[in-house]
């Protein structure tokens, strides 16, 4: 937009739990340079009076590093999920729609439970056990080409906009989504993570695994990691039909 | 806070921060709440750190104005100088209901003698 404008026309999707029914309220906050959605909503929630003058409560929402690396405040911006604390004012169109994720429990407002997403971390056992008992010392050297692949991964923050957009997670499916499969193929890149990998690979070969992916490739249009996530799930493809046939023939 | 204690402290206004501190303090014990609602409300945690932020506001102002020198990135206009003789030590603050009591600590030097931050 390239003309300065005095307010700003939000949009927001209120709803006190997830028992009652939805409503829409319009906020006026006036603008200043450089104001993303999450300082628009601490202007709401200094004033929390709507377009039309009517006294209202603070819209509850999620936030913590304000800058894109911990996925709390990932919410439907004018139709599209991503975080509000880079959403700039300055780059949506108004009025500027905000409204909760709609595939996890709501709580409040814009803010939702995403306990499901590290419930899936778990299942796909995303780490690399060390009990410490002893010390296992430095470990195989990564290739430099494995560091690239491996930082890309590593950026996910399990921040729920690749399920957001994917059409086979809802509450009638068991998938684990594909920021928990991008973490089976990140450890199972890594040297030391490599011993898991059979194992790594069993949790993600029964129901709500890799065969649940639909393949509509819209996680990879939505992560604002830009992590190769349909690139992952092929790739983890791959490792499960050798292993699979692997099992066949090894008994 | 971010007017006069921040970078650059003078004393006089750090007496008048703590001052409109105290004024909030006391305005606190009369605090409402936009939203009363029992589940998930963002009001309510917000007006409880309000009340921790304003004590903690107040160590930081006092501990401040007791220090009368510049050290590391903190100037005071009025005491351009470190002042390593009466204010090598860290300053402690202790919760009390009026005012904040400052503690001082020494700072160990047993292996590096303290000696000025030169940058040329």
């Amino acid at each position: 937009m390239t003309e300065i404008q005095k307010t700003v026309r939000f949009k927001i999707k209120r709803q006190k739990d997830s028992e009652t029914q939805p409503h829409w309220e319009e906020f006026d906050i006036p603008y200043r340079a450089g104001m993303n959605v999450i300082t628009a909503l601490w202007d709401i929630a200094k004033n929390p009076v709507t377009a039309n003058g009517q006294k209202t409560t603070q819209v509850a929402w999620d936030a913590s590093c304000l800058e894109e690396v911990c996925g709390a405040c990932t919410m439907v911006i004018n139709g599209k999920v991503r975080q509000s604390c880079t959403a700039l004012i300055d780059h949506l169109s108004q009025p500027i729609t905000l409204e909760p994720m709609t595939k996890f429990p709501l709580v409040r407002d814009l803010r939702v439970n995403r306990q499901r997403m590290f419930d899936a971390l778990k299942r796909v056992k995303a780490w690399i056990p060390i009990d410490g008992t002893y010390d296992l010392g430095e470990g195989p050297k990564l290739s430099a080409q494995e560091q690239q692949i491996g930082y890309v991964l590593s950026k996910c923050m399990t921040c729920g906009c690749c399920v957001e957009a994917c059409p086979q997670y809802n509450d009638r499916s068991e998938f684990v989504g594909a920021a928990a499969l991008s973490q089976v193929r990140l450890f199972n890149l890594h040297p030391t993570g490599k011993m898991q990998k059979e194992e790594r690979l069993e949790t993600i070969m029964g129901s709500g695994g890799i065969e649940d992916c639909g393949n509509s490739q819209n996680c990879v249009e939505v992560c604002p990691k830009e992590i190769p996530l349909t690139t992952s799930i092929a790739e983890l493809n791959r490792q499960t039909t050798l292993y699979g046939f692997k099992k066949i023939f090894q008994k | 806070m971010t007017d006069n204690v921040s970078v650059l402290r003078y004393n006089k206004n750090l007496e008048k921060t703590d001052a409109e501190l105290q004024k909030l303090l006391e305005r606190y014990q009369h605090i409402s709440l936009s939203d009363t609602s029992r589940g998930a409300n963002p009001v309510l945690p917000f007006a409880r750190e309000l009340y921790n932020m304003l004590h903690l506001a107040r160590a930081i102002t006092i501990g401040a104005l007791n220090r009368n020198e510049s050290r590391g990135a903190h100037y005071k206009p009025d005491f351009p100088e470190r002042n390593d003789k009466d204010f090598l030590k860290t300053s402690k603050m202790k919760y009390h209901p009026d005012r904040p009591m400052i503690e001082w600590e020494d700072v160990d030097q047993r292996w590096i003698k303290p000696r000025p931050r030169k940058y040329d």
